[in-house]
């Protein structure tokens, strides 16, 4: 079930966010690491350091790519440069799947860099689906929706968030990128049970999870990315990976970020609830049989 | 509520400056419920504060020497400003402060007396992020360098971007400023070492400078006024696509018709084009056919 066509049937285990204060020590220690995941939008310039950068990651690890702008939720229209450039860089990444955020972002051209909840309407959940499909058709590559972490709701929602992300999802027939974090994030501060979310997921669809740290305030949780993963959100990870199976799953770490090692090792606390196996495939290369 | 009515609503909301006089948060429970915990208001200000802290960091991170000229308190009001004036109209950050040196320019009030430095400072702040990320073409070797005729097509390095400012020694400054602002992490202005750039500091004259980049890292380097007049008229017109020589060259002998005579203006012509082959900065531009 985890590798499936929504993860260009992958099996990447654990992975981390490529962030550039360990560019130095990643170049010169050369740790092994499961895959990386890179903010698309980071890379999508003509030229320079970045790019370059990102080749000499590329010679040597396996990378995912991961948006913060194109808004499928947004009334506007997709914004095609955006789409264009997006598609240059996965024929440079050659990443198996591309994922983004199931919110909106921008309107009229107007652009807020943040990812804003959408009302959980009809009228969304078609909105959303056709942009994420016009998005998937012109990348040619499975795309997976994100959940977002929320701070507010509409009165003209029809439904629970985690009815929106599958009708989203089963509409546009794409995948999910869970983030087990964001839902215990908008559950504290909505007041929704997050295993009910988590139980509600389509589990067959879930391409990729993410986890991570987040911060508490007195009123409310905020998805700040600058601490290590919270006991409720490890909870959230086990039932999640009891239902999806063995999921690439993603440590996001954006602010205040420790060393490489300590971001590494927090990520690889996922080993100890991630199926070691995949159903009837054991990772030492029994596949090849097959190929044979 | 309609999804495009409701987007229109919030983002208008969000853009509202945070010290306006009729804050949204008053009316967002037309639209906004409220938690057990917080109300309407209070959950549009966590997004609202969310994209002011945002876009005022995103432009501060870019002109750290602006921000050492103008003086810490202006400086803010100089971002509010213009980011009312200029929201982002891009799906990315990086383009978010491009206006900002026009705009300025067209604002003197909000840079105080170092005005004119003040948009100096800006213009080549912002040519160091443009060179930083812009693409980079195969350069011309010297032997194609030395078979170029009047028609060869010709580009100058994307990357390559000329400046003429109205101030001298700014460039360290803004340098150092650039430097400070590394050391001291990744929030702008966190660090120690904010020191304002002085009036005392910064001279009249013309300069012309040259930002380009060299295995990655951007450097600028001074011109004088014939090779800048060369390069302009070579990056002018048709450049996106490369010109002809020829056409650069009437270009540059138009333009400059005041300055020395046809002997002198060849020479400079030649001279340019030496150092610009040296420099890497010419390059094949798109042939016709
Ligand atoms: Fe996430």
């Amino acid at each position: 079930m985890a590798a499936n066509r929504f993860n260009g049937y992958t099996d990447y285990g654990v992975g981390v966010g490529l962030r550039i204060p360990h560019y130095d020590h990643i170049f010169a220690e050369k740790p092994s690491v499961g895959w990386f995941e890179i903010i698309s939008e980071n890379y999508m310039v003509d030229g320079g350091q970045p790019l370059a950068m990102l080749d000499r990651i590329l010679e040597q690890y396996r990378v995912v790519q991961h948006g913060v702008s194109l808004y499928f939720g947004s009334a506007d229209r997709l914004n095609q440069e955006h789409l264009r450039r997006l598609k240059a860089l996965t024929r440079r990444t050659k990443t198996p799947w591309v994922s983004d955020h199931l919110c909106w972002g921008s309107v009229d051209g107007t652009y807020s860099h943040d990812l804003l909840p959408l009302p959980y309407t009809w009228e969304a959940v078609r909105k959303t689906a056709a942009n994420i499909r016009e998005a998937q058709e012109f990348l040619e590559l499975p795309v997976a929706v994100e959940n977002v972490s929320s701070y507010a709701e509409f009165h003209c929602s029809e439904m629970t968030e985690w009815e929106f992300l599958n009708e989203v999802a089963e509409r546009a027939d794409c995948g999910i990128l869970l983030d087990v974090n964001n839902i215990y994030v908008s559950s504290w501060n909505h007041g929704f049970d997050p295993l009910e979310y988590v139980n509600a997921v389509e589990a067959e669809r879930v391409a990729q999870i993410h986890i991570a740290g987040h911060s508490k305030f007195e009123k409310y949780r905020l998805d700040t990315h600058d601490h290590p993963v919270l006991d409720p959100v490890w909870k959230l990870y086990r039932r999640a990976v009891e239902r999806c199976g063995r999921t690439a799953t993603l440590l996001e770490w954006d602010d205040r970020i420790p060393s490489f090692d300590e971001v590494h090792n927090e990520a690889l606390k996922a080993n100890r609830y991630l199926p070691q196996e995949m159903a009837g495939v054991s990772l030492a290369g029994a596949v090849s049989d097959d190929a044979a | 509520m309609m999804l495009l009515e409701l987007q229109r609503r919030m983002l208008g909301d969000l853009l509202e400056p945070l010290e306006g006089k009729q804050p949204p948060e008053a009316r967002a429970g037309e639209y906004m419920t409220d938690s057990a915990r917080l109300e309407a208001g209070e959950r549009l200000a966590i997004y609202r504060r969310s994209y002011w802290a945002r876009v005022r960091d995103a432009v501060a991170e870019d002109y750290p020497a602006l921000r050492r000229v103008v003086g810490g308190p202006r400086f803010g009001e100089l971002l509010d400003a213009y980011l009312q004036a200029h929201p982002s109209r891009s799906w990315t950050l990086r383009n978010l402060s491009r206006a900002l040196p026009e705009w300025l320019a067209a604002h003197a009030q909000f840079a105080g007396r170092n005005w004119r430095a003040a948009v100096d400072v800006a213009r080549l702040e912002w040519a160091y992020i443009e060179s930083f990320d812009a693409a980079s073409l195969a350069p011309l070797d010297a032997e194609a360098v030395a078979r170029l005729g009047p028609e060869s097509r010709l580009r100058l390095q994307p990357h390559l971007r000329l400046l003429a400012l109205e101030s001298s020694h700014i460039e360290e400054r803004v340098l150092a400023a650039h430097r400070e602002d590394l050391s001291a992490g990744p929030k702008p202005g966190a660090g120690a070492g904010q020191g304002r750039i002085g009036r005392g500091e910064i001279r009249r004259g013309r300069r012309y400078l040259a930002v380009h980049r060299v295995a990655g890292v951007v450097y600028y380097r001074s011109l004088d006024a014939g090779m800048f007049g060369v390069l302009r008229a070579l990056q002018g017109g048709e450049m996106e696509e490369g010109g002809t020589l020829v056409e650069g060259v009437e270009r540059f002998l138009q333009s400059n018709r005041q300055q020395g005579g046809v002997e002198a203006r060849m020479e400079s012509l030649r001279e340019t084009l030496a150092l610009a082959a040296q420099l890497g900065w010419l390059c094949m531009g798109e042939s016709l056919s």
